[in-house]
């Protein structure tokens, strides 16, 4: 077993963080947040380095989601590598480098989405809610039901009849927006039957990236409270010599690792191709929960360290705070992973001297 | 990245988990000290990591990860001679003469030398530096005086790896030196300390002008502080990947706990159990990250006291866990309780998890300053 990256994935990470270094400043962060958080220049730089390349692996994908996360990149990377391509590549379509995201959730205040067939055309109709990065999307992967079941389709965006409306969002770095779909035209991508479980393993996809992101996120507000604690002066030495901030940000470091390891395991499982999908189950899961945890109890040991500057508007930490909270709530709710977790540990009793689960 | 064993590893491992289950059963319980070291040895698990030279096997950390999950895993007898074989022998593959070599190495991997360690103090604690056991210089060697503390195995012991004082008035870690003291000197006397447990695991010694040979002097005078955090540097190496894997066994346990009291479809139950499977998992995960960089650098990293800092935070907490699902019953300790007191027992040994092997609070100060550069702390 060797669980440490090989040369060419540091090399990779490294190529990555300069490049959202240069393009990401903390100010560029800030403002971009401030004004709406849309990024229209990086996405040509991302195609070129390589981060919509269709081979590449699943741990090098994890290891560029957690530089987006460190970086707060607002870019719609996720979303058109995380869920649309792993529809696109059980579709049989070619993966193109184009910003896509992926529509399935329904809208709070009500309302599916119908798809009917005309002839060999299909019309959908109705709504879809919280569609991540929707607005920069030039296509997107619509869930629909018919009267098969549910099915996905492939929606060019514009189109007719469809309207993407933004919504007012807690991280403004990854807006969400509703969906009105009315007898717009979609081109079936994958068909009842087989599209819940398309649908499933691209959320499990996306999930596993979102994990990573996280550990990001988590990683980036260390930093800016470990700076910040070697900097700040008080009562004449810098506040990270005193125990109460030293010890708080040695525990969220160990958080941190802990949360590390279970996204770049969740990765590797994923991309193992030999591994039982159970087993790619639980380890998202796993990662998923730990990922959680360690981003936004980082952020809040961070705001804790940062003191009365860290709860103003202008310093910079509250966007990585807002992207936690997005990460804490987005898609499966935590308690649900836990109770994926708990019903695998308590299905049957372990027996006398058992191993652990994978 | 790899995270499955290789080839060669997983025919290690299916040996050892066979030779394991054959094994085990037979040397729970009271046998001699080094009983079981010899087992090992002469099975070929002893000294897995050290060259070949001295008696080792030459492979790779993994193969000690392995060793150390496995036997943990089949509940293997607490192996008195951990030590000797974890801490002293790397030691002395690295600072030893070339007689001390070839005296002490073959016996501590065959387990005719059973090793304890004696760094801790009565005034001292976690800060070694305070050490105040004084060896002065005699014309044969050295004299040493003094007392130590919560030193494990110490009952059952041959030799002890201490550290003294060599040089009068120095302070904190200058003037220190490591010595090989034979515990059947005139003059060493073996205190069992008795633990909230009930338990007897570790011992007081009592140094009385106890003479020490020149020859068994380890590294140089004066410099036990850089030979003592060697040991110590070895005493986190494979001991996380031990930790954990005792942590499953225990988390095995604490599932059939939860079934015998028909707690299994209680929601808060089930999600407390599925966090500290998260928790173990982290640790687990982590253990092997922390191999592969002992593996490519050939030393543990100041990261590996995550998982002792770790470890002994989830371990209360399932201790604490388990003893709540016991409700009222949980007062009782004895035939009539659950387990035969088994998490009565644990809650009261686990407090001990974050004192011992370097506080809690020494080790947050480590990743303070070591990992994330932080100012000291005082």
């Amino acid at each position: 077993m060797d669980f440490a990256l090989t040369d060419e994935q540091r090399d990779l990470s490294a190529a990555a963080a300069r490049l959202l270094a240069d393009r990401y400043p903390v100010e560029r962060v800030a403002g971009l947040a401030d004004t709406g958080g849309v990024d229209p220049d990086t996405w040509p730089h991302l195609r070129r380095q390589g981060w919509c390349d269709p081979e590449l692996g699943m741990v090098e994908k994890g290891l560029l989601a957690q530089e987006g996360g460190y970086a707060l990149a607002a870019t719609p990377w996720w979303s058109t590598v995380g869920l649309a391509h792993p529809i696109h590549r059980a579709a049989g379509r070619e993966l193109t480098t184009d910003p896509l995201t992926v529509a399935w959730q329904d809208d709070p205040a009500g309302g599916g989405c119908r798809a009917a067939r005309h002839g060999d055309r299909w019309r959908l109709t109705g709504r879809r809610a919280l569609v991540t990065d929707a607005t920069a999307a030039t296509a997107l992967v619509v869930a629909a039901d018919t009267d098969d079941g549910v099915a996905l389709f492939a929606v060019r965006s514009p189109a007719a009849g469809l309207a993407v409306e933004a919504q007012p969002t807690l991280d403004r770095l990854r807006g969400a927006a509703r969906l009105r779909l009315a007898d717009t035209p979609g081109e079936l991508l994958v068909a009842p039957g087989s599209a819940e479980r398309v649908l499933a393993d691209a959320r499990r996809h996306a999930g596993t990236l979102l994990a990573c992101e996280a550990v990001g996120v988590a990683r980036r507000a260390l930093e800016l409270a470990r700076r910040h604690a070697g900097d700040r002066v008080q009562f004449g030495r810098p506040i990270g010599a005193y125990q109460a901030v030293a010890h708080r940000l040695a525990d969220s470091y160990v958080t941190l690792e802990l949360a590390t390891s279970l996204a770049l395991r969740a990765c590797w499982l994923h991309g193992a191709g030999d591994t039982a999908p159970a087993e790619v189950a639980h380890a998202h899961a796993e990662a998923v929960v730990a990922g959680r945890r360690a981003a936004v109890s980082a952020c809040e040991d961070a705001l804790q360290v940062t003191g009365g500057l860290g709860a103003t508007w202008e310093y910079p930490l509250h966007w990585w705070y807002r992207r936690a909270l997005w990460l804490d709530s987005f898609d499966t709710p935590t308690g649900a992973h836990l109770a994926t977790l708990a019903d695998h540990l308590l299905t049957t009793p372990p027996q006398p001297a058992g191993r652990p689960a994978g | 990245m790899r995270l499955r064993d290789t080839p060669e590893e997983a025919a290690f491992r299916a040996g050892l988990r066979a030779w394991l289950a054959e094994h085990v059963p037979r040397y729970r319980g009271g046998t001699a000290p080094g009983e079981w070291t010899k087992a090992l040895h002469a099975a070929g698990y002893s000294g897995l990591t050290w060259p070949v030279a001295y008696g080792g096997r030459g492979l790779p950390p993994t193969y000690q990860g392995i060793y150390a999950e496995e036997s943990a895993l089949a509940g293997a007898p607490d192996h008195v001679n951990v030590i000797g074989l974890g801490m002293v022998g790397p030691t002395v593959v690295s600072h030893g003469t070339p007689e001390q070599q070839k005296r002490f190495l073959e016996p501590i991997l065959s387990g005719e030398f059973v090793f304890c360690q004696g760094f801790s103090e009565p005034d001292a604690g976690s800060d070694l530096a305070a050490v105040r056991t004084r060896a002065v210089a005699a014309a044969d060697g050295w004299r040493v005086t003094g007392e130590k503390v919560w030193s494990s195995y110490a009952h059952q012991a041959d030799w002890c790896l201490l550290l003294a004082r060599t040089q009068p008035g120095s302070t904190a870690h200058t003037g220190l030196t490591c010595l090989l003291v034979d515990m059947r000197s005139p003059g060493v006397r073996v205190l069992p300390l008795r633990q909230s447990t009930g338990d007897s695991d570790f011992n007081q010694i009592v140094l009385t002008d106890v003479p020490v040979p020149r020859d068994c002097v380890l590294g140089p005078v004066g410099e036990g502080w850089r030979i003592a955090m060697t040991t110590l540097a070895h005493e986190r190496g494979t001991f996380g990947i031990t930790l954990t894997a005792r942590l499953a066994v225990e988390f095995d346990r604490l599932l059939r706990t939860v079934h015998d009291l028909g707690l299994a479809g209680d929601p808060a139950v089930r999600a407390e159990v599925a966090e500290l499977h998260v928790q173990l998992q982290g640790l687990r995960w982590t253990g092997h990250r922390t191999m592969a960089a002992l593996a490519r650098t050939g030393k543990p990293g100041p990261e590996s006291s995550i998982l002792k800092l770790h470890w002994s935070i989830t371990n209360q907490r399932l201790a604490a866990f388990a003893l709540r699902l016991l409700g009222p019953a949980a007062m009782l300790h004895g035939p009539d309780s659950h387990a035969a007191g088994h998490w009565q027992h644990l809650r009261l040994r686990s407090r001990a998890n974050s004192i011992e092997g370097g506080t809690s609070e020494i080790l947050r100060g480590i990743i303070a300053e070591r990992v994330l550069g932080l100012p000291r702390t005082r």
